[in-house]
């Protein structure tokens, strides 16, 4: 379960994984939910917007492989010295963002969850399914 | 149109796209751009005209979403990004692979002829008006009210 203090004030939740259809599905199924996302392809690019005068965020959600630099277990540790008021989820997998991801919309700004995060999953596994196909894995 | 000289379509100007249309309209834009800070001004530009947004931090990764059968309804692509392919051989893969697809060129560096990559380019630094002006043109008018309805 996470368990998390909701900000009311419009801080952001980031997203941080480095698979692409993973990460906007995730993003996208949390700004139907009514949070403000920002999306972080790798190690390096969440650490440029944590170390900006003007990061906002209150959770990181991050991908346990996230590539760059370093992985989430890295930036969860970088995160900790550096902004230790954030509250980092590492997800194993995408399944585990998914729920993550649903957990917090049960909770988000919006009374009604958009669709379950079931649904999330399944558009994930059949995107990266076309992709496989698409390049003859 | 404020700051028009710094959109061009092959001609010159600002172009109308085949695919603009109620389909197309509803349907996300494909921003690429491997500045972070960027990429975000952008997105959130876009979505607060009302267009929904996929956030793509190189080539490779438009591409992905390309392959993984993602409907688009334009692709606006940096120029100079890291990796095996930069946003001109994204361009002119777009082209190949998805015709009438538009593609607009966001870059300080965009190339004399741009036809064999884009429909339209902008020169940075472009303001919000601008990009969502040129998205626009290419996708028809009735996309953000599409999109924000949907979304």
């Amino acid at each position: 379960m996470v368990e998390t203090d909701r900000p009311d004030d419009g801080r952001s939740i980031m997203v941080a994984d480095s698979d692409v259809l993973v990460r906007h599905a995730i993003a996208d199924y949390l700004r139907h939910c009514g949070y403000p996302v920002v999306e972080a392809a790798s190690f390096e690019e969440a650490i440029e917007v944590a170390e900006a005068a003007e990061f906002n965020t209150w959770l990181v959600l991050c991908d346990a492989q996230l590539r760059g630099g370093g992985n989430g277990f890295a930036l969860r540790a970088r995160l900790a010295e550096l902004r230790p008021e954030v509250t980092v989820i590492l997800a194993g997998n995408f399944d585990a963002a998914a729920k993550a991801a649903g957990e917090l919309c049960e909770d988000g700004p919006h009374v009604a969850r958009p669709y379950d995060s079931s649904v999330v999953i399944d558009r994930i596994r059949r995107a990266r399914a076309a992709r496989q196909r698409d390049q003859g894995g | 149109m404020p700051g028009a000289d710094s959109i061009m379509g092959k001609n010159g100007s600002v172009v109308s796209c085949a695919v603009a249309g109620a389909d197309a309209a509803s349907l996300p834009v494909l921003l690429v751009e491997d500045e972070i800070f960027i990429r975000i001004a952008n997105a959130e530009w876009l979505r607060d005209a009302g267009y929904a947004v996929i956030e793509a931090a190189n080539a490779q990764e438009a591409l992905d979403v390309l392959a993984s059968g993602g409907r688009v309804a334009l692709v606006a692509t940096d120029i100079t990004m890291p990796g095996q392919v930069d946003g001109l051989g994204l361009a002119a893969s777009v082209r190949s692979t998805h015709p009438g697809l538009p593609v607009v060129l966001l870059s300080a560096h965009v190339p004399d002829d741009i036809a064999p990559y884009a429909d339209a380019a902008l020169r940075k630094p472009y303001s919000p008006y601008e990009l969502t002006a040129v998205v626009a043109s290419l996708i028809g008018e009735a996309g953000a009210k599409v999109a924000e309805q949907a979304g």
